[in-house]
């Protein structure tokens, strides 16, 4: 497979869903028939509004969800993993090469352990290291890398910012040395000046650490600075996927021109220009058949109206996809 | 003409155990009618604590200036002392939407159980004529099958419509001044734009003065015609929208124009400002942002600059520190 770590084929997640114990059981389609590379190297973003799948197509690549049908292919050095058909000795490998920031730091760390301790964690339930000394050492040699002071780490999470603990987070998920991240909205829980930061600090690692990111993201202009690569999902599918210049410069799909067209301008002369999206994102308990985002689309045809057309990626430019019933 | 809201001169300080926090200092800012006034800051700036010190809000160990004066339809909010004062303000002429709706209703009541409480309250008439106020609020504010929402409860609602039923409620009691706090920030995107856009037409309609408070420059370049830039509990610059955002003075706020991801030039690297807000425990003397400037001239390093606006454009006020310092770089 060359240059690619990961390989999501046809992964859907569904979960069970029973309003009360009389009631039917059904099923909640939260993601959809995904197909993603993720290059070596690459920072893959992923956007789109909340319940539109982002998390848990993220947390079904770190096997933390089950996954209903498909694979997912991680692509180590020596060997693949296939992700559904793993035994607890695998997991535990994968466990170490594949790791998640969190969104929010003031929830993410333990109130009652120092910020060594917190760091230290993963080395001793993974049994990384054989002792303290060299799980301090790979304790400090992290921090460092994560710009915290190294003289902090005997204190415990309340006595830093926001900003801080983010940095924290970001180096215990860094100390087992992983190849693959997932940062679930790490920055936005942060303050825009703290937020650039920690955006640059991740893009700094990434050289440093040779580190591959899944950043999953509701903030197109975050995104946009930040990846390579960005996938935009809506109710459980990718509608659109491109390198993120192309896909901005040059969005196809209409819920991207939307998406775009809805960050709110720093000029106060362009206000207004929002395409504006009637209603919300549907149940994923029933989408609709067809095209999912129909039922929003301030521009439907004739054919995806009736929800004739159904849901696939085309290759509009290399490299750049979009859902059929918008590239036609 | 008189302004709808003028708060001159406030401080606010909390007494907490480890000392008086000055949350606020010194803050002068005014509102008219049909006007939206923005503030912008970090968190721990003081934007809120300034917006709930107009419904005095704060708890109970908040202690006041002497001098300060909030002066709301002419009448001085601070000196308010007896509960039926208080309900004239809280909920009559101001009216608050929070940024997490969830939050503010209360989980147990319908909502339409919650709007008519507060209607009773501050309105003269009975429970049907508060029901069809209501109803009709709702529907003003876009919420479609009004009549069933108004008996569900805040939980089976989504998080846009929540805020929009935040906003009827907000308005029922047609207050002349709106205070939002951060109204869309829990909201997505495009839930935000159409959010923007409610606010901004209830404004025409209603000719009520409005103060939005958020950490999005976007946002504010939306929706607001004035901007209050607020840091560690002081204002650094403040003037009309466009001056603000197309010819920032201060540096502080030209480090937030400068770690906004702009989606319209992407080359542009993202510049944090460094290092973090003090704690408001250690406040530092003279001008407040000089422990992070980046262009500090020497006096204001050693804090030897008193904090003080100065107009420099007709209607744009910049600290006096700040002038200095923003023509260093």
């Amino acid at each position: 497979m060359g240059d690619n770590l990961i390989s999501v084929n046809n992964v859907s997640v569904n979960f069970d869903y029973q309003e009360n114990f009389i009631s039917k059981k059904q099923k909640i389609h939260a993601v959809n028939n995904i197909n993603i590379k993720i290059k070596k190297g690459s920072f893959f973003g992923l956007v789109g509004e909340s319940g539109s799948g982002k998390t848990t197509l993220g947390r079904a690549i770190l096997g933390a969800n089950k996954i209903s049908s498909g694979n997912v292919i991680f692509h180590d050095e020596e060997r693949d993993y296939d992700l559904t058909d793993m035994n607890k000795q695998d997991l535990k490998e994968y466990r170490k090469k594949a790791q998640l920031i969190f969104q929010d730091p003031y929830a993410a760390l333990s109130p009652r352990m120092t910020v060594r301790d917190i760091i230290a964690e993963p080395l001793e339930v993974m049994k990384i290291t054989n002792s303290r000394q060299e799980t301090d050492e790979r304790v400090r040699d992290i921090a460092s890398k994560c710009r915290l002071n190294i003289e902090h780490l005997r204190r415990f999470p309340h006595a830093f910012s926001g900003g801080q603990r983010q940095r924290i987070s970001i180096a215990r998920a860094l100390v087992s040395n992983p190849k693959f991240i997932v940062a679930d909205e790490s920055v936005a829980a942060l303050d825009v000046s703290i937020q650039a930061d920690i955006l640059n600090l991740l893009k700094q690692l990434q050289t440093e650490l040779n580190l591959t990111y899944l950043f999953i993201s509701h903030d197109l202009s975050v995104v946009a600075h930040v990846c390579d690569i960005v996938a935009v999902m809506y109710l459980g599918h990718i509608v659109e996927m491109g390198p993120s210049r192309e896909l901005f410069k040059n969005p196809k799909h209409s819920y991207t021109k939307a998406l775009l067209s809805s960050i709110p301008s720093i000029d106060p002369e362009k206000r207004s220009e929002a395409i504006e999206l009637k209603g919300e994102i549907p149940s994923a308990l029933n989408p609709p058949p067809g095209c999912v985002f129909r039922t929003r689309c301030p521009n439907p045809g004739v054919d995806c109206k009736g929800g004739e057309i159904k849901m696939g990626l085309i290759e509009v430019e290399p490299g750049h996809w979009v859902d059929q019933c918008c590239a036609l | 003409m008189s302004h709808l809201l003028e708060v001159k001169n406030l401080d606010v300080k909390f007494d907490t155990d480890e000392g008086r926090i000055t949350a606020v200092e010194n803050i002068s800012l005014s509102v008219d009618q049909g006007e939206v006034l923005g503030i912008v800051g970090e968190s721990g700036s003081g934007k809120s604590v300034t917006a709930k010190s107009i419904m005095k809000l704060n708890p109970g160990n908040t202690s006041y200036n002497e001098d300060a004066e909030i002066i709301l339809d002419n009448e001085n909010v601070l000196q308010f002392t007896s509960k039926q004062d208080l309900k004239k303000i809280r909920g009559g002429k101001v009216s608050m939407i929070f940024q997490e709706p969830m939050a503010s209703f209360a989980p147990a009541i319908k909502i339409g159980a919650q709007m008519v409480e507060q209607l009773l309250i501050h309105k003269n008439i009975n429970k049907e004529e508060a029901k069809s106020i209501s109803i009709n609020m709702l529907k003003r504010v876009g919420i479609a099958d009004a009549e069933k929402r108004f008996n569900q409860y805040a939980f089976e609602l989504s998080g846009g419509m929540r805020q929009r039923a935040m906003i009827a409620m907000a308005l029922s009691t047609m207050p002349k001044l709106l205070l939002a706090d951060e109204p869309t920030t829990a909201l997505d995107v495009t839930i935000q734009a159409q959010v923007i856009n409610l606010i901004k037409d209830i404004i025409k309609e209603y000719q009520m003065g409005v103060i939005f408070i958020t950490h999005d420059l976007g946002v504010i370049a939306q929706v607001a015609d004035h901007v209050a830039v607020m840091y560690l509990g002081s204002v650094v610059e403040k003037g009309p929208v466009n001056e603000i955002l197309k010819n920032p003075k201060h540096p502080y706020t030209k480090g937030l124009l400068q770690a906004l991801p702009d989606i319209n030039n992407l080359d542009a690297p993202l510049s944090p400002i460094p290092g973090n807000i003090p704690s408001p425990l250690d406040r530092p003397t003279g001008c407040v942002f000089r422990t992070r400037c980046p262009h500090h001239n020497p006096e204001g390093k050693d804090g030897k600059i008193e904090m003080k606006l100065i107009e420099v454009e007709p209607g744009h006020w910049v600290d006096q520190c700040g002038i200095k310092c923003g023509q260093n770089g």
